[in-house]
């Protein structure tokens, strides 16, 4: 009797292993394309940038290894102090403005005007357009003769601007232009985090007579924590990547290297002067500096952050 | 929470004056494909085309291979969202099969 009953359990916990085993290899099986892709096209690239930040490379004589003068070279050079000037610039100033400005567009979509879904899509259809096409258009719209912005203010009495050929105003123009494309992804998540906002908080708030401001700083500043936590982690990452439109509209840097940001030197090094192994040593210290500063945000920041 | 009419009012106007200026680099765009060679460059510049060109369009197709653009384009993008929503789809499935709150 007591050996039957042991030698069912026996073979029960064998079927749950078996089953278990089933799982972990369905499991596996699934994860296999996705981590091919990976490891292919993120993880074995990655590795091969920090190797051949070791060497010297210009894709067609062989490589010679010199350790780690890649990298003193880097401090050594005069352009690498303006990228990093220039790319703290251009965060400094577009994050900031793309942040508030998207933030106060979903504060006032949120109060229950009509229209809603007209305004929503306006915001984002720049977002959805290549930033290519749209750094062209606005290529145009910033010239300095015929350009319709120096016609619109030359109508108020101000300019005639050089936009993006004057050395002062060239990273400004590129920000002005990053923030109206980019401002409706951040509208539409804001937005959808102060839809979620239970009403309840803010009723019981009013009973409790909390002012319209110390209900904002009181209910929707934590509610939203999670999403603005998010849109500043994103939006650190995907400013400090900027390339295209610097690329499209300012082609070599701009006037006077002015918008010569950390990622356009990474490209001349590598496809104008062929130094793959600078142009690598480049990309391991932006994605060194990335990973550090989100780790950074991780720590000081999400402690701060108001999960339900 | 109800709003005075007034208070709507000015969010309305506030939204339609930032929505004018997202929307009219596009307006401009279709505007100046419109235009003729000399329109475009015309000070004060125009908003409406005196005679809409419409055949700057055709033209733009002929000067360049559109077609097959397109079908590179429609490619990329089919291969793109299938290749990322089958890791995507296999992915989350894996980790909430995976995961040791699901329920049997």
């Amino acid at each position: 009797m007591q050996e039957t009953q042991a030698s069912t359990a026996l073979s029960r916990k064998r079927a749950e292993r078996k089953r278990a085993v089933k799982r972990a290899l369905v499991g596996y099986t699934f994860l296999t394309p996705a981590s091919v892709i990976m490891l292919c096209f993120i993880f074995i690239p990655v590795g091969m940038a920090f190797y051949l930040s070791l060497f010297d490379w210009d894709l067609i004589s062989p490589k010679t290894f010199v350790g780690f003068r890649n990298y003193v070279r880097i401090f050594n050079s005069r352009d690498f102090y303006i990228a990093v000037r220039n790319t703290l610039y251009f965060v400094g100033v577009q994050l900031p403005l793309d942040f508030c400005i998207s933030l106060g567009i979903a504060l006032l979509l949120n109060q229950k005007i009509r229209g809603l879904s007209i305004y929503r899509t306006i915001f984002f259809t720049p977002v959805v357009t290549s930033t290519v096409a749209v750094s062209a258009v606005w290529m145009w719209l910033y010239d300095p003769f015929d350009g319709l912005f120096n016609y619109l203010l030359s109508l108020i009495g101000l300019g005639p601007y050089r936009w993006l050929n004057d050395p002062k105003m060239a990273m400004l123009s590129v920000i002005i232009m990053t923030v109206w494309k980019g401002l409706g992804y951040n509208v539409v998540l804001f937005l959808a985090g102060l839809q979620n906002i239970e009403p309840s908080l803010y009723e019981a708030a009013a009973i409790d007579g909390a002012r319209p401001f110390q209900q904002f700083r009181y209910i929707t500043l934590p509610q939203l924590s999670p999403t603005m936590y998010f849109v500043l982690i994103m939006g650190v990452i995907n400013s400090f990547k900027v390339f295209t439109q610097i690329d499209v509209m300012t082609p070599g840097g701009g006037p006077l290297k002015s918008t010569l940001v950390v990622v356009y030197l990474i490209y001349q090094q590598a496809f104008n002067s062929f130094r793959f192994g600078e142009a690598s040593a480049l990309s391991v210290l932006l994605s060194g500096f990335i990973l550090l500063l989100t780790v950074l945000q991780r720590v000081f920041l999400e402690k701060r952050v108001h999960y339900n | 929470m109800r709003l005075s009419l007034l208070k709507k009012l000015i969010i309305h106007l506030v939204l339609i004056i930032l929505g004018i200026t997202m929307v009219v680099p596009f307006l401009w765009m279709v505007s100046t494909s419109l235009k003729g060679f000399h329109e475009i460059f015309r000070y004060p510049p125009t908003w409406i085309p005196e005679k809409p060109q419409w055949s700057n369009y055709l033209q733009v197709w002929k000067l360049a291979p559109f077609g097959r653009f397109y079908v590179n384009s429609v490619f990329v993008a089919v291969a793109t969202t299938a290749g990322l929503w089958s890791s995507w789809l296999t992915g989350a499935w894996t980790r909430s099969a995976s995961s040791p709150t699901r329920c049997h």
